[in-house]
């Protein structure tokens, strides 16, 4: 049977190069770089537009600005008030969105082919002439603060959203990109237009999946959207990462009204090559704790003590900087049973790997990859991730082979490395009353007031 | 002008014998094959050799709406043990098999079905049929198991429902409108049937209703059809059908059946976390398939669906908003449907006033909501969210499946695009009027300040 297996991805592989050697053209257009993935499977269209920066260059109390000017680009331009934008788009089904994270950002255009043209003239205009009227823009804040004022009804998002802050600490990627309530009330249309203006003159990169057809929007990009000049060089994020205030020897403890239920999360920050330079093996010690159904922390923690619905385990990394954690939930009876179940699962896979484990892990990661290839969308997504990474989109059809040559003992010390419970932050969200079975338990506890994270 | 006329053209496809169809003209590029068994099975193979990858899709036709007093949760808590073993593939070999030969897997429970589904390289596929097949005949109901998955599902219940305003709002909304009907209990169930129900409670559940002639299996990927039919006969032939089947579903169904209360009009406050309140605003809509179905979906998308949707443009984006969001959806089930509108409020607003304005805006939008355009646009957006999830197998094997199982027939969904193709103004004017009146309607919200 592992034979079959071995041989199904030599034949992945083999298709994987074959799909990219045929369908991915990279093209020029001026000095633009631009990714065609060739799909005419149906009539349909993405262009997702890279630009190499995120939230980083912020200014600290315009926490947000990046986001909130990307979304905010449908309130108005000289030409057009907020209703006559927003009709044009979804009169032709039109889906749009922003994706800012700290080190880049992404707008995505999606719709019918044959609406391609008037929908990327329209962005086009949105990119050069928005406005973001105070009016408007006065509404637009007020829903976003009302957002973070009823997250508190959303224990796993507020949860989340407090880990992140507390683990990044002491770190330029610690404050959330959606801004806080106080950064938000700060924004005003001239930081806006600021804003924009800087983006238009960052380093950009356009990726199309589409048939032929979507590449006669070269002169709508050339001519309205004015992207192929002004490129402004690669961004260098010369921030580095450090870890030193992690307090690793208490648990954070944030209430919320009513639980029944805790929140846990367990985690910490990745340094630049911890995030970049190993990642294969990285992948695999996230997945092997806890991706997919048979991971070992899924298997003690759910199946064999039903303490939960669902755990994981992730790491990943961007350019500068990544993250790893385990994020799980439980009763509030078991939170401390859970705690030791995790802590004991980690444990022991540092000791030692059992050989059987590890190689359904192993077979397990590789199809997966495979799988998350076949929706053309994913697909190019997943270059855009390599591109801003600065990697080869060989790094796709490589990584079984590099999988495939990581052993249980160097497994299992990345998993001492990445995961090793001493090295870890751990928060829990959830009753007032964990504090006193915490305590009990052993651990110190730190509170912290959620409203301190909106 | 329809945007979308000449799309229709693309879709259609030439029927065979074999009901198998294949789509012309480059657009819809999936090739589809029907087979019935003479056990009642119904197998659906689609060829699509771009990755050799397969999606399994296994959808049993039982959900909530079968459950009887006390058994409340029984199709979600079969959900759960379908995964710990059966004759063959014993405790945790299902999980091993399918993740160790590299796929994923996963299921899911409505009111109306139970969709197992698995992705895995094509050199899987007769164990994945065999896999299914053993559990489908000999699910075994592991005592220690069902044991331990009961508090796995009570911890999913508390994640879903418990500690989240939204869901509370959502049993409480399905409650209100289905009240005494078959769609009137919780599809996770209610704690106590969860507590207390037995073994022998779930297993005589599931000989009744896991039979091969209470499923349609939808296979998607790099397959070869007729070696795909083969293997599902030999695997899955001599499984016996369960006889009375349609006399137990109607049976079980009998009990509460249907209909739902015309005369509503009231308001409900629950208790909850949310600084700002978070509400529902429920009429009781149609049943999947009717025309007037077809109606309210466009019409629910018309009033909330997009930021330059009615509702959107007068309590979000007008001069003086009141919410954070607002939506609109009308969800269709086998037998009944409901058409709701929901959204958090802003801080300093008053509910009571909202409240009010909002049930007279929907009044109101029977006459001002309703144009050509927002009806073209309507179409538009339906017609992009179609193409969206056909971009994988299983989102190809979901799509068919579905509407094998609600229409029979498969390729359902080219007549879908004709109906909603002629639905006129006039038709919506005349539903909006006919079942969005306030007095059939429940208000439902959440807040930290109701008692």
């Amino acid at each position: 049977m592992y034979k079959i297996l071995i041989a199904i991805f030599i034949v992945s592989n083999f298709a994987l190069a074959n799909f990219v050697e045929t369908n991915v053209k990279e093209l020029k257009w001026g000095e633009l770089d631009v990714v065609w993935v060739k799909d005419s499977k149906y009539p349909t269209y993405d262009i997702v537009v890279y630009f190499d920066d995120g939230a980083l260059t912020e200014q600290e109390n315009d926490l947000g600005s990046t986001q909130f000017m990307f979304d905010e680009l449908t309130s108005g331009t000289n030409r057009y008030n907020q209703k006559q934008i927003l009709s044009s788009l979804e009169f032709y089904g039109t889906n749009f969105s922003a994706n800012v994270t700290h080190e880049f950002s992404t707008y995505s255009l999606s719709g019918l082919v044959k609406d391609l043209s008037p929908n990327l003239k329209m962005v086009c205009h949105l990119f050069n002439n928005a406005s973001f009227p105070n009016s408007e823009l006065k509404k637009s804040k007020r829903r976003a603060v009302a957002g973070l004022k009823n997250l508190v009804t959303n224990h796993q998002a507020l949860a989340n959203r407090v880990f992140r802050e507390l683990s990044l600490r002491g770190t330029p990627y610690s404050k959330p990109v959606s801004g806080t309530i106080k950064t938000i009330k700060n924004l005003n249309s001239k930081k806006l237009s600021s804003r924009l203006a800087y983006f238009n003159q960052v380093k950009k990169k356009i990726y199309i999946r589409g048939p032929k057809s979507v590449l006669d929007i070269k002169s709508t990009i050339v001519n309205d959207c004015k992207w192929t000049k002004n490129i402004g060089a690669q961004k260098t994020v010369a921030k580095k990462t450090k870890t030193k205030s992690l307090d690793t020897k208490s648990v954070y403890l944030v209430s919320v009204p009513s639980a029944n239920q805790a929140q846990i999360r367990i985690g910490k920050v990745l340094t630049a090559n911890e995030a970049t330079e190993d990642q294969v093996r990285l992948s695999f010690a996230s997945k092997y704790l806890g991706g997919g159904f048979t991971s070992r922390l899924m298997q003690e923690v759910r199946v064999k003590k039903g303490l939960t619905y669902s755990i994981g385990a992730y790491a990943s990394g961007q350019r500068n900087y990544g993250r790893s954690g385990i994020s799980t939930f439980t009763k509030n009876q078991t939170l401390v049973e859970t705690l030791n179940v995790i802590k004991g699962t980690i444990d022991s896979n540092i000791k030692s790997i059992p050989n059987d484990l590890f190689n359904h892990s192993l077979r397990y990661i590789k199809g997966n990859y495979l799988l998350g290839m076949e929706s053309t969308s994913d697909f190019m997504n997943t270059l855009l991730y390599l591109d801003h990474q600065g990697r080869p989109y060989s790094d796709i059809y490589d990584f079984t082979e590099k999988i495939s040559a990581i052993s249980t003992k160097s497994l299992s010390e990345k998993i001492k490395e990445i995961y090793d419970f001493k090295s870890q932050m751990v928060l829990v969200l959830g009753s007032s009353k964990l504090r006193s079975q915490l305590k009990k338990a052993g651990y110190k506890v730190k509170r912290v007031s959620y409203k301190e994270f909106l | 002008m329809l945007k979308y006329s000449f799309l229709i053209i693309l879709l259609v496809a030439c029927s065979t014998t074999k009901e198998s169809s294949k789509s012309t003209q480059g657009e819809i590029q999936f090739e589809a094959t029907k087979k019935v068994f003479d056990n009642g099975l119904t197998a659906i193979i689609v060829e699509n050799k771009k990755l050799p990858v397969f999606s399994y899709h296994t959808f049993y036709k039982v959900g909530g709406k079968f459950e009887t007093p006390g058994i409340t949760g029984a199709s979600h808590f079969l959900e759960h043990m379908m995964f710990k073993g059966a004759k063959k593939y014993k405790m945790g070999e299902f999980d091993k098999l399918v993740e160790g030969n590299g796929g994923t897997n996963n299921a899911y429970t409505t009111n109306d079905l139970t969709v197992y589904y698995e992705d895995l390289p094509n050199a899987y596929l007769e164990t994945m049929i065999d896999i299914e097949a053993d559990r489908m005949e000999n699910l075994t109901l592991d005592k220690a198991a069902f044991q331990s998955e009961k508090a796995v599902v009570l911890e999913e219940r508390r994640m879903r429902y418990e500690n989240s305003d939204r869901g509370k709002l959502y049993l409480s909304m399905m409650k209100e409108i289905f009240k005494g009907t078959a769609y009137g209990t919780s599809v996770i169930g209610k704690i106590k049937d969860l507590n207390s129900v037995t073994r022998d409670q779930i297993y005589a559940y599931f000989k009744k209703y896991y039979s091969p002639n209470n499923a349609v299996i939808v296979i998607a990927g790099d397959v070869d059809t007729d070696e795909t039919l083969d293997i599902l006969e030999d695997k899955f032939g001599d499984i016996k059908p369960f006889k009375d089947l349609e006399k137990t579903k109607s049976e079980a169904i009998k009990l509460k059946g249907f209909k739902v209360k015309e005369k509503l009009g009231y308001d409900v406050e629950l208790k909850g976390q949310s600084p700002d309140p978070m509400f529902m605003l429920a009429y009781p809509s149609e049943k999947i398939g009717s025309r007037e179905g077809f109606v309210l979906d466009i019409l629910s998308s018309i009033l909330g669906s997009g930021a330059t949707s009615y509702l959107s443009e007068r309590f979000v984006l007008g001069k003086n908003p009141t919410v954070a969001n607002i939506s609109a959806a009308n969800y269709t089930l086998q037998d009944a449907g409901v058409f709701f509108v929901m959204g958090q409020m802003l801080s300093k607003k008053n509910l009571k006033s909202f409240k009010r304005n909002l049930r007279r805006n929907i009044v109101k939008s029977c006459k001002d909501a309703i144009t050509s355009r927002s009806i073209d646009k309507v179409k538009n957006q339906f017609l992009v969210s179609m193409f969206s999830g056909l971009d994988s197998n299983a989102g190809i094997a979901k799509f068919l499946g579905n509407r094998e199982v609600y229409f029979d027939d498969y390729n359902f969904y080219k007549k879908e695009l004709d109906i909603y193709q002629s639905i006129t103004k006039e038709e919506l004017q005349s539903a909006c009027d006919k079942y969005l009146r306030p007095s059939r309607s429940v208000f439902l919200s959440i807040w930290s300040k109701h008692k």
